[in-house]
């Protein structure tokens, strides 16, 4: 609209040679703007907000990923950090990490779509919040257990080591094994003692772990002890994070910083409804991508699939 | 404010940088192991499971798991392991690395097993290359070698204390306790432990060990490994070979320190630095026999290393390494060697080894080491080339061939001075060093068969292999009375061994080895010292909380060189333990009785004074109890 008035009451060189023609003239150009501008016009250009928690590294490659889809359509984004956010008259904030999602819950009420958050922090945080929704950060258990499924045939029994944070996915590990066909054997660890012994037994009864993101189980410390005990055990593990790919892991199952940034664009323009965005419940990225071990995969003796081959197959499965 | 690197959250809350932050490589390219069925060579992997179930406690006593190891003997405090035998009590044809650090002594080429201070409990496994393996490990691996491995200090956080108690003055007090730094963990242990091996006069022998390891992680592709230890002994008998009266005991000190500084380049590559040095320390007073000069098996010998070693198994069919050493060895016995005079040999090692892949069925392995030794043995080339064909999954076949060399009675027998005297002046001149002598060498060829059946826990090594040993040092008589050594025989071993192994289910476990070879040679000792048959089973069980388990080891008559008599032994060891676990930590309790069918004569036995005793291992018991907590 702010555009439209500054073009319809243009004067164009040689207009007043047409005298009285020229309400007719300014009538015509306005309508041809219009009809350029149809989009917009019928729908009221929407406006993101897009608060990242920091102006680096993955953060920026989700704001940029999305700021970028969203701006190819047109749509006014504008991005800060939590410590320039302000609440504003935006349709849609997106913030972008646990202290930008802190930061934004506290200051609007109006919409709100979390990013690049772990599930069991944005419950925590946004448990109850009309107008929240998150694409979360993990990757949804089934996806992970097909996976297994796919790149280990013979595979029947899985080891889950679970801790305070993680022991909550018990229940629907066990029920998603189950209907896989998979055996899903947990043990939970309440502290770091417990966690050896909790690995040791596991390992007797599962051919595979696979490891949830937890505060105790994948602590840094942990971690070292894990990725050594569990190759000693010869037992392939499965992880979330391509750091984790990288360190000791055979395969990790992970949507990139980008992923995340494209699908949230694809998610917001799909649910925009012309004087709004209606979000609605929250859910786990649709896009993934697969990471090989191949040196810990040869030292394991284990002949995995490509990560190509595996992406496609699971693909299909989806 | 929120750094991309720290570690993130409180410690009941996940955030995204649990996800993203970078991690240190933890299965860095070093330490992963090739899987056996695509290894150039034989690998038995003794694992902490076993060493337990063993109730071994002393480290070398643990190679007799192996397939053609035998372990012997003498008193209480030398002890010897021989893979395939042609040793004496200072074995040399094995390298025996601790952690990347070789312990074989310069000066005899054997290595003081009892003086190293590693415990069981600080084991993570233990890895023996049954094949020559010059060409990774360098010199003395004309057999094989022996690598131990420690755990990692973030594996034994916590403390951890045992005691136990048996027949024949066993005691043992082993403590351990490790934490977590900023940026890294550590552990320091402390071993008390007094024993009698076989009950004759001279063989009490009392430890006090200690040890540290630490583990810090500098960035996420630095990591630095500081271990050192020390190690006290006071050991009746003798260090150096002989017993001449009851009197004589020996007073060991043994030290060491290593520092491995690894920097991955991503996952598969990596490059490391490692610089080490050790020394064994040994006062030993001979009777003295008037009017003759007095005498001593003092020594003291040393070696410092540093080593760079490059790592690169990025390609999938393409894999290669490198590696430059540098070793100074030194050797002091005032009345062994030189006349007093420290005697040294300066290391220069490059290696390399390949590994390529024509086809995911096919392996192809060349590796060589060039060793420079500045001061005696001159230059020595050690290549091996073998090649892996897995025609079917869970069947492997390798064919292999190495030119190997071995250092033979290293410095000692390059510079042995062993002489009576009065006031100065030689009389009676026993032994006498040959300066020129050359490495002992071993041209092998082997065929090896890999079975694995995962479903079925099954895992089958079957080697066959053929050795020609060649310029073998030994000591000989010029004249009435002098003994000299020369490169001199040769043996030619043609042998057959295999390993099996069949978990059928968690907590019960078979492992059987054995080994048949026969030996020709022109030299009787030679063929008698080389093991015709060894057999060792080793089985666990779990039954009602209890784990039971049985060792049995086995070796047909072998007479080491410079033995008076047949080694055998046929021992059978049970062991009973139970666990519980507590509030705060495990509790551990174990029973074992070793040597059940009687008395087992194990010893290389030298020639020793008369009415020394037979150095026989009789049935015995002990009892221990663990704590561990965290």
């Amino acid at each position: 609209m702010l555009l439209i008035q500054p073009l319809a009451s243009l004067r164009l060189p040689g207009m007043s040679a047409f005298g009285g023609s020229l309400a007719l003239a300014k009538l015509i150009l306005a309508m041809l703007v219009s009809i350029m501008l149809l989009p917009d016009l019928a729908f009221a250009q929407p406006w993101v907000s897009v608060v990242l928690t920091e102006p680096k590294a993955y953060y920026q490659q989700a704001a940029d990923s999305l700021t970028r889809a969203l701006s190819r359509e047109g749509w006014k984004v504008t991005v800060s950090t939590p410590e320039s956010y302000g609440a504003n008259g935006s349709d849609l904030t997106v913030a972008i990490g646990t202290p930008a999602l802190e930061k934004v819950l506290a200051g609007t009420r109006r919409p709100v779509l979390s990013l690049l958050v772990p599930r069991s922090t944005y419950e925590r945080l946004a448990s109850g919040r009309p107008q929240v929704s998150a694409l979360y950060l993990d990757q949804p258990l089934h996806r992970q257990l097909q996976l297994l499924a796919l790149a280990l045939p013979d595979l029947k029994n899985v080891g889950v080591p679970l801790g305070p944070v993680s022991r909550e996915l018990q229940g629907e590990l066990q029920a998603i094994g189950r209907d896989k066909g998979i055996q899903v054997h947990t043990a939970i660890a309440e502290k770091n003692l417990d966690l050896y012994p909790a690995l040791t037994g596991l390992a007797a009864e599962s051919q595979a772990f696979l490891l949830l993101p937890d505060p105790l189980v994948a602590h840094r410390s942990s971690l070292q002890n894990f990725f050594l005990h569990t190759y000693r055990l010869k037992r392939p593990v499965l992880a979330y994070s391509a750091p984790l790919a990288k360190s000791g892991a055979i395969m990790a199952i992970y949507a990139t910083p980008e992923q995340h940034g494209e699908e949230a664009a694809g998610w917001i323009r799909a649910s925009w409804s012309g004087n709004g965005v209606g979000l609605g419940g929250s859910r786990y990225p649709k896009g993934f991508t697969i990471s090989i071990n191949s040196t810990v995969a040869r030292s394991l003796d284990i002949a995995l699939p490509s990560a190509e081959v595996l992406t496609r197959e699971l693909e299909a499965l989806q | 404010m929120h750094s991309l690197y720290a570690w993130a959250g409180a410690a009941d809350t996940l955030s995204e940088v649990d996800y993203f932050a970078e991690q240190p490589v933890v299965l860095s390219a070093s330490r992963l192991s090739q899987p056996v069925n695509r290894a150039p060579a034989a690998v038995t992997v003794i694992t902490r499971e076993m060493i337990e179930a063993s109730g071994f406690r002393h480290l070398v006593d643990v190679l007799r798991l192996v397939p053609g190891m035998v372990v012997g003997w003498q008193g209480g405090n030398t002890a010897a392991a021989s893979y395939l035998g042609l040793a004496d009590g200072f074995p040399r044809s094995m390298q025996i690395m601790v952690d990347g650090r070789s312990v074989y002594s310069p000066s005899y080429g054997n290595t003081f097993w009892r003086g190293i201070p590693v415990t069981l409990d600080d084991v993570d496994r233990i890895e023996v290359v049954r094949g020559p393996n010059v060409a990774n490990d360098g010199i003395n691996s004309l057999f094989g070698t022996i690598h131990i491995f420690t755990r990692h200090s973030v594996e034994t956080l916590g403390g951890m204390g045992e005691a136990a108690v048996g027949e024949e003055h066993y005691r043992e007090v082993n403590l351990r306790y490790g934490a977590e730094t900023d940026n890294g963990s550590w552990r320091l242990g402390l071993v008390g432990r007094e024993d009698e091996r076989h009950a004759v006069a001279q063989d009490l022998a009392s430890d006090l060990q200690l040890s540290f390891r630490g583990d810090y992680q500098l960035s996420n592709r630095d990591e630095l490994m500081l271990q050192f230890g020390a190690a006290k002994g006071n050991w009746r008998g003798t260090n150096v070979g002989f017993v001449f009266s009851e009197e004589q005991d020996a007073d060991f000190l043994g030290g060491f320190t290593n520092v491995e500084w690894r920097r991955s380049l991503g996952a598969a590559r990596e490059w490391s630095l490692q610089l080490q040095h050790s020394f064994n320390d040994n006062e030993e007073d001979y009777p003295q026999f008037p009017p003759f000069d007095p005498t001593t098996g003092d020594f003291r010998v040393s070696s410092s290393g540093l080593r760079f070693s490059y790592l690169d198994n990025f390609e999938d069919d393409f894999r290669y390494s490198l590696a430059l050493e540098y070793r100074n060895d030194q050797a002091w016995a005032p009345d062994l060697i030189a006349d007093g005079a420290t005697v040294r040999n300066h290391i220069y090692g490059l290696s390399g080894s390949l590994e390529w892949n024509p086809a995911p069925q096919w392996v192809v392995h060349a590796a060589a080491m060039v060793e420079h030794y500045r001061d005696i043995l001159g230059t020595n080339v050690s290549p091996r080339v073998a090649v892996n064909w897995l025609p079917a999954e869970g069947h492997a076949f390798r064919l292999g061939a190495a030119h190997a060399v071995s250092g033979g009675v290293g410095l000692y027998a390059n510079h042995a001075d062993i002489k009576l005297s009065i006031g100065g002046e030689p009389v009676y001149q026993f032994v006498l060093g040959t300066q020129d002598l050359e490495t002992e060498k071993n041209n092998s060829v082997e065929i090896g068969y890999l079975y694995s059946n995962p479903r079925h826990h099954l895992n089958l090594d079957l080697r066959l292999f053929n050795n020609h040993i060649y310029d073998m040092v030994d000591a000989r008589r010029l004249g009435d009375f002098t003994r000299y050594y020369f490169n001199e025989g040769s043996v030619t071993q043609t042998g057959v061994e295999y390993q099996l192994r069949w978990a059928p289910q968690a907590g019960s476990w078979v492992s059987l080895s054995q080994a048949w070879v026969g030996a020709d040679s022109a030299n009787e000792k030679y063929e008698a010292s080389v093991p015709e048959f060894t057999s060792a089973l080793l089985a666990s069980h779990r039954l009602g909380g209890i784990d039971a388990s049985l060792g049995y080891y086995h070796i047909r008559d072998l007479r080491w060189r410079g033995a008076q008599q047949d080694s055998k032994y046929n021992r059978l060891d049970l062991r009973l333990a139970k666990s519980w676990k507590m509030a705060t930590g495990r509790l551990q309790g174990a029973f074992v009785v070793q040597s059940l069918l009687g008395r087992e004569f194990e010893s290389f036995d030298a020639d020793q004074m008369p009415g020394y005793g037979e150095q026989v291992f009789d049935t015995r018991g002990y009892v221990s109890l663990k704590y561990e907590f965290r």
